[in-house]
């Protein structure tokens, strides 16, 4: 009787996630433009803020450095690991006094404020729920890998991801061959968009949001 | 009809000739090149700024470059740009620092330039004047001896000298003073497909470099790299094939030609090394 019951449980505690999964499938997302995406991510990277005094400190980490200065003048929603904001909600926790940013060696921060790769990538794509469900190692469920040529065929709104390292939007090709992408990049301290050499994607895969209305 | 055998014979000798020079065009170009291999390559320490860990920003390890180890989803963060002085010494931007770092050509320490903010990009002008871009702004600062930084210009892309991708094999990057000629890139590699162009620096000569990279396709991005110098006339003199791509940090500025010597930054897991190829 013992035995069967432990058999079920360890049944139960491997099925435990497959709900979870099948909520993140592509249908339950919303359908979107490759337009719609990158209007999206030139919302974050045209977004203008003010650092105030409270938001260079995080109250939850005592170890924690800002990026910014008091009064400085920003363009872009600042990068925050484990962070998901939009802006509209980067707006009103700034305004709380909340810290503008954040990295990994400080933790993810409640008392921090902002978005990092996979977050943003995911929301422009179209995240449907609050919070930060989707990172670079289950972005594959919402997004398939394209059937064409990463060098000549991506789109923008596409993505290029390394599981479990970062992801970053395509935005297009230029005529040397380089290309455009905007991400949240922890080095830059904010969303960005820029122009950059394919060497600096080596090992990454190409990954296109399922749900797009092409 | 041994005179039709002869004529047939000898009009595909011909055609067989003019195939064999046509096909080895290419080969001909990248089989007179001189291929060069590394000169000489320096290692800079760095101190892992991990998690959790107490201050690094202390001590002896002020000798060192400051690389933050990242996390799942996070790049780590640490020296994306660097230059070279006229007499050869390293300047390195030393981000979470807040400072640039002068190493002697031999990669010890030498002095910093407290610049109180994080710069991902450097570049030595005329007469070692340096110029930075702060990391999380992209505006450009003027850097005196002292590391007083003064602000130079807003946010903006960097101009760069135009380049052009024709197809899987050629480019062109253009002409940079009138009267130059245009740089014909050609590139014929077994099994690999040209990328992009990147025209990297003219020197007083007027030979030109530029980097390319190439791919053998696949669904997994894989990258190879080269760099060339052109002389005046356009014509291929050299070309460097063994650039090491394995970047712990991702670098903002990875080349610089300095003196006909190609410079590339390469941050590794432990180390920033600084590869040197001689195209003199």
């Amino acid at each position: 009787m013992s035995k069967t019951l432990a058999l079920v449980l360890v049944i139960l505690i491997f099925l435990a996630p497959m709900p979870l999964d099948s909520q993140l499938d592509a249908s339950r997302l919303p359908l979107k433009t490759r337009a719609e995406i990158i209007a999206c991510a030139k919302t974050f990277v045209e977004h203008k803020w003010t650092c105030e005094r409270t938001n260079l400190n995080a109250s939850c980490s005592r170890r924690y450095k800002s990026d910014w200065n008091a009064g400085q003048q920003v363009q872009g929603i600042p990068y925050r690991w484990g962070g998901a904001d939009s802006p509209e909600m980067f707006d009103k926790k700034l305004a709380q006094g909340l810290a503008a940013g954040s990295h990994s060696r400080y933790g993810v921060l409640s008392c921090a404020t902002g978005i990092d790769c996979s977050g943003f990538v995911s929301f422009c794509w179209g995240r449907s729920r609050s919070g930060h469900e989707f990172g670079t190692t289950n972005l594959r469920t919402i997004g398939g890998k394209p059937k064409d040529n990463w060098f000549t065929d991506l789109k923008p709104g596409d993505a290029l991801v390394k599981p479990g390292s970062h992801v970053v939007l395509f935005a297009g090709y230029n005529p040397d061959g380089t290309i455009n992408i905007y991400e949240a990049s922890g080095g830059a301290a904010r969303v960005i968009f820029h122009r950059t050499t394919w060497s600096r994607f080596k090992g990454y895969i190409p990954l296109r949001y399922k749900n797009i209305d092409e | 009809m041994l005179r039709g055998i002869l004529l047939i014979f000898a009009l595909l000798s011909c055609a067989l000739s003019l195939a064999y020079h046509l096909a080895l065009q290419p080969d001909r170009e990248s089989g007179s090149v001189r291929t060069i291999a590394r000169s000489r390559d320096i290692h800079i320490p760095f101190t892992i700024l991990a998690a959790l860990n107490k201050d690094e920003n202390t001590g002896k390890s002020l000798d060192t470059l400051l690389v933050s180890e990242g996390g799942s989803d996070e790049l780590p963060e640490g020296p994306a740009g660097f230059d070279v002085f006229e007499d050869g010494s390293l300047l390195i931007a030393d981000p979470l620092r807040q400072r640039l770092a002068v190493f002697d050509p031999k990669g010890k320490f030498v002095r910093a330039l407290n610049i109180g903010f994080a710069a991902d990009e450097v570049t030595i002008t005329a007469h070692d004047a340096i110029q930075v871009r702060q990391a999380n702004t992209g505006d450009v600062y003027a850097v005196d001896q002292t590391g007083r930084p003064s602000l130079k210009q807003r946010a903006q892309e960097l101009e760069t000298r135009k380049a052009q991708l024709l197809s899987a094999t050629s480019g062109e990057v253009e002409k940079r003073t009138p009267g130059g000629v245009p740089v014909k890139i050609t590139f014929n590699k077994p099994g690999l497909r040209l990328l992009s162009i990147e025209a990297l620096a003219t020197d007083d000569e007027g030979n030109s470099y530029v980097a390319l990279e190439a791919t053998a396709s696949g669904a997994v991005v894989d990258v190879r790299k080269y760099v060339r110098k052109y002389s005046p006339d356009g014509k291929l003199v050299y070309e460097i094939s063994d650039i090491p791509l394995d970047y712990y940090v991702r670098p903002v500025d990875e080349f610089r030609v300095r003196k006909g010597v190609l410079y590339h930054m390469l941050p590794a897991r432990s180390e920033l090394q600084i590869n040197e190829w001689d195209m003199k």
